[in-house]
């Protein structure tokens, strides 16, 4: 089910209400089926896969909170709960592609991509090894386990929660709070004005231009990809926003994912800001144990380079995520460089820069967009030659940017007033009920008289 | 430390809210009630007062074919005649030289990727108010075939779904879903989705619409940039519903007693050097079949009966004339016309020889049942 549709809309209305008037100690007795229908919907067969998963993570964990002695036997059980998950993902979403392009072999198999499985699996594993490290208690109850980890709004594109955040919120509940029911709802219908009347809109060109890269000359292509900058930010920030507003309504807080990402002055900055769920979990699963920055400079600059790549392959299986993660890595290294170099240099920060600062990572980042979107290497190379020629002309419809100007000019104005610390969040908050109605109304409109009807899913859906 | 230690553990539920304590309840659900109420009587007293403001200024917009301006500039023009079809009809037959050769005032409704169920609603729409004489549809393989689209690109006509039951009972049909009723039947606003900008553009910049009484020429140079997909042949079927849809608009028309031309216009076939295929034959013989049993004119102008239409310096890509294609398109047009309309009474004089029973491609339950259509 997704969450720009009507079926959504009905689902969410039902599961709200009763919610709400069921006692709290019953309410898993409702998320947990909700959250199973939901992901069923698209195809139940995959329920399966999912609860099997679940299940060996559930049986893991708990015995590795009864060999609290034995670490051999905790290793092993946290070995086999990871495994059990790495393996699923490589069968279902690498196998094919490491055998068709390394192997030249056929495909193993012809089923399609379980629907957000690299979301549960890296949140499964998130909790097994804090169960290991001894940060979160094991969770008993296997109802509330499974809740954690199909809870619907963040299921299938995250965030990538933890447990030591979600877990308790499921377990304690809450009153109904209307305050948090209206900064849910405001959140809500941010995301959708983001996904349907932006990423949508610039979505009709960008798949045009990049379907279709030999046909297109290099100042299309440069304007495919600055529309591409707008439409993953808003497709993907505008699903956690909606996944954050739906459990906020709920009485659940989930982590926040994006924080203005395009407003980084380095590229350090916008892996703080971007995908932070994604980001963090690298950092603390993946980087740190690696070593992080702990074991010397060239081993600091392989570590961040094994992580990007990874985070890369975690995108998709195909040469282009794993080159955009490589990318990623380097800006990293020479970030730390630059930032190392400044510090021994004594150069006193110059006001001003920051503006620099931004476009340039901006622009980094652009680049690194081209990588990601494009189909294969072959399109890539030919997209480089052609933004190298910049040949034109290109002729747009007007009336596209006319339709995503209003939603693009809005969230720049609010985003821009965050950056300079205004809580635009807290002046709603504090609003009387008639305005907070009156902003409701107003985004409703925006997005029924702006919005792409039928647009497309969800970009990270297919990760 | 006891800080984190504190945050990782579930806090523990009251008692009062582990029960199920009714007073509490009682009094969120009537509250939540009231929230949702009041929000919806705004919404919905806001959606009625946003249609009857937009609607009024949309019937004026006459730009922007994806926002209902070709309907609207229809709907404007009070013709004698009217062409129907997609971007072939709407580039190839220029109403100037139609309207001198035959004497009735042209308009050209042709609309990019519209088919015959587009035509079937905007004929009754013209219907409503206008006395419209002859129609002269352009039909192409994809009106009658199969193709998904179909429905979803007649959701141009909601700003419409109040003027006609045809337009409404197409538009909201339980085929459908719940999703379109929801959509265009409770909440109005809807209905004028991606109208907005045409309507501003239209009245702050007072754009002229385009085109010759809506026929619009063609000027660049010939290129080839079909998809290779475009190649590979269509399934020898009909779709069901456009059959239906189309019979009954051609059946409607009738009774109304005004005059239905059906035309083929020619392509660039170099490619396939210049053969028909299979499922073009399929559909060409289905066309005539049509044409035969309910009695109509039927003109193929084709790359097969002039040599003219072989020449690439007529074509704009291998589906559309240029302006210099169009007008020698619309000049042997308008002689077969003036012929086809000469004729004393249309039902029993077909133009074009009648096909034998055997090369029916359509079942004929299509022209045996009464004005019942497929909605």
């Amino acid at each position: 089910m997704v969450f720009n549709s009507i079926d959504y809309l009905i689902f969410f209305t039902a599961v709200f209400l009763l919610h709400w008037v069921i006692p709290l100690r019953w309410r898993w007795a409702l998320l947990l089926p909700a959250s199973l229908f939901f992901y069923g919907y698209w195809k139940w067969q995959y329920l399966f896969l999912l609860l099997f998963t679940t299940m060996i993570d559930y049986c893991c964990c708990l015995g590795i909170a009864t060999f609290k002695e034995s670490a051999a036997q905790r290793r092993t059980l946290v070995g086999i709960s990871i495994l059990s998950n790495l393996s699923i993902l490589a069968f279902f979403k690498y196998a094919n592609f490491f055998i068709t392009s390394v192997g030249h072999l056929p495909p193993v198999h012809q089923f399609v991509l379980p629907i957000g499985i690299s979301f549960y699996v890296f949140q499964a594993m998130s909790y097994t090894i804090d169960v290991y490290r001894g940060t979160v208690p094991a969770e008993k109850n296997p109802f509330y386990f499974v809740l954690f980890i199909t809870f619907f709004p963040q299921l299938v594109a995250g965030p990538i929660e933890r447990p030591g955040n979600l877990l308790p919120q499921l377990k304690a509940g809450g009153r109904f709070n209307p305050e948090k029911f209206a900064v849910g709802f405001q959140l809500m219908l941010w995301g959708f004005m983001k996904k349907v009347v932006i990423a949508d809109r610039c979505a009709v060109y960008v798949d045009q231009i990049f379907n279709n890269i030999p046909g297109y000359e290099g100042q299309a292509i440069l304007v495919g990809m600055y529309l591409f900058a707008i439409q993953i930010y808003c497709d993907f920030s505008g699903y956690s926003d909606i996944a954050r507003g739906c459990a906020k309504m709920l009485g659940f807080d989930l982590m926040l994912n994006f924080n203005r990402p395009y407003f980084a002055e380095n590229i350090v900055e916008f892996w703080r800001r971007w995908h932070i769920s994604l980001s963090t979990w690298l950092k603390d699963y993946l980087y740190i144990p690696l070593g992080g920055n702990r074991k010397g400079k060239v081993r600091t600059y392989v570590n961040l380079l094994i992580t990007m790549v990874l985070g890369g392959l975690w995108h998709g299986a195909n040469w282009t995520f794993i080159l955009w993660g490589f990318y990623h890595g380097v800006l990293l290294a020479l970030s730390k460089l630059k930032t190392a170099a400044l510090e021994r240099l004594h150069i006193p920060s110059i006001p001003g820069l920051r503006l620099v600062g931004i476009l340039i990572t901006f622009h980094l980042v652009l680049f690194s967009w081209l990588i990601f979107r494009v189909k294969d290497m072959a399109d890539l190379k030919l997209a480089i030659h052609k933004l190298l020629a910049f040949q034109g002309p290109f002729q747009m419809n007007p009336s596209i940017f006319f339709n995503f100007g209003i939603g693009l000019a809005i969230l720049l104005l609010v985003e821009i007033l965050q950056e300079f610390k205004l809580d635009v969040s807290g002046i709603f908050k504090k609003s009387p009920i008639y305005a907070k109605f009156a902003y409701a109304y107003a985004f409703i409109f925006l997005i029924i008289l702006f919005g792409v009807e039928k647009g497309a899913q969800f970009i990270y859906f297919q990760f | 430390m006891s800080k984190k230690k504190n945050k990782l553990k579930a806090p523990t539920p009251n008692r009062s809210e582990v029960s199920l304590d009714w007073n509490v309840l009682a009094s969120n659900l009537v509250f939540a009630l009231l929230c949702v109420g009041s929000f919806v009587a705004g919404l919905f007293a806001l959606d009625r007062s946003a249609t009857a403001l937009v609607k009024p200024f949309h019937r004026q917009t006459l730009v922007d074919e994806q926002a209902g301006g070709s309907i609207n500039q229809a709907l404007h023009a009070r013709a004698e005649a009217y062409v129907f079809g997609n971007s072939r009809a709407k580039h190839h037959y220029d109403c100037e030289i139609l309207s001198q050769t035959t004497g009735l005032r042209f308009f050209n409704a042709g609309a990019e990727g519209q088919d015959v169920l587009y035509t079937r609603l905007l004929a009754d729409l013209i219907e409503k108010e206008q006395q419209p004489k002859l129609y002269l549809v352009n039909v192409n393989l994809t009106d009658l075939m199969q193709i998904g689209y179909r429905y979803l690109r007649i959701d141009v006509f909601a700003p419409y779904i109040d003027d006609s039951a045809v337009v409404s009972g197409t538009l909201l049909h339980p085929s459908r879903g719940h999703e379109y009723r929801l959509r265009y039947g409770m909440l109005h606003t809807p209905r004028f989705n991606n109208c907005i900008v045409p309507i501003l553009r239209q009245r702050l910049g007072h754009l002229e619409t385009e085109g010759r009484f809506g026929y619009v020429p063609l000027h660049k140079p010939f290129k080839d940039d079909t998809p290779e997909h475009k190649w590979v042949l269509l399934v020898e079927q009909y779709d069901p519903f456009a059959l239906s849809e189309f019979i009954h608009f051609l059946r409607q028309a009738k009774a109304k007693h005004i005059k239905v031309v059906l035309c083929m216009g020619p392509h660039y076939r170099y490619r396939s050097e210049f053969n028909l295929r299979k499922d073009e034959w399929f559909f060409l013989f289905g066309l005539r079949q049509i044409a035969q049993l309910m009695e109509l004119p039927y003109i193929e102008l084709s790359e097969a009966g002039y040599s003219e239409f072989r020449d690439s310096r007529y074509y704009q890509d291998v589906d559309h004339l240029n302006e210099a294609g169009a007008r020698f398109f619309s000049e042997k047009l308008a002689q077969h016309l003036r012929y086809a309309l000469s004729l004393p009474t249309l039902e029993g004089s077909m133009y074009k020889p009648p096909i034998e029973p055997r090369q029916y491609t359509i079942p004929m339950e299509y022209f045996e049942s009464g004005l019942t259509t497929g909605l």
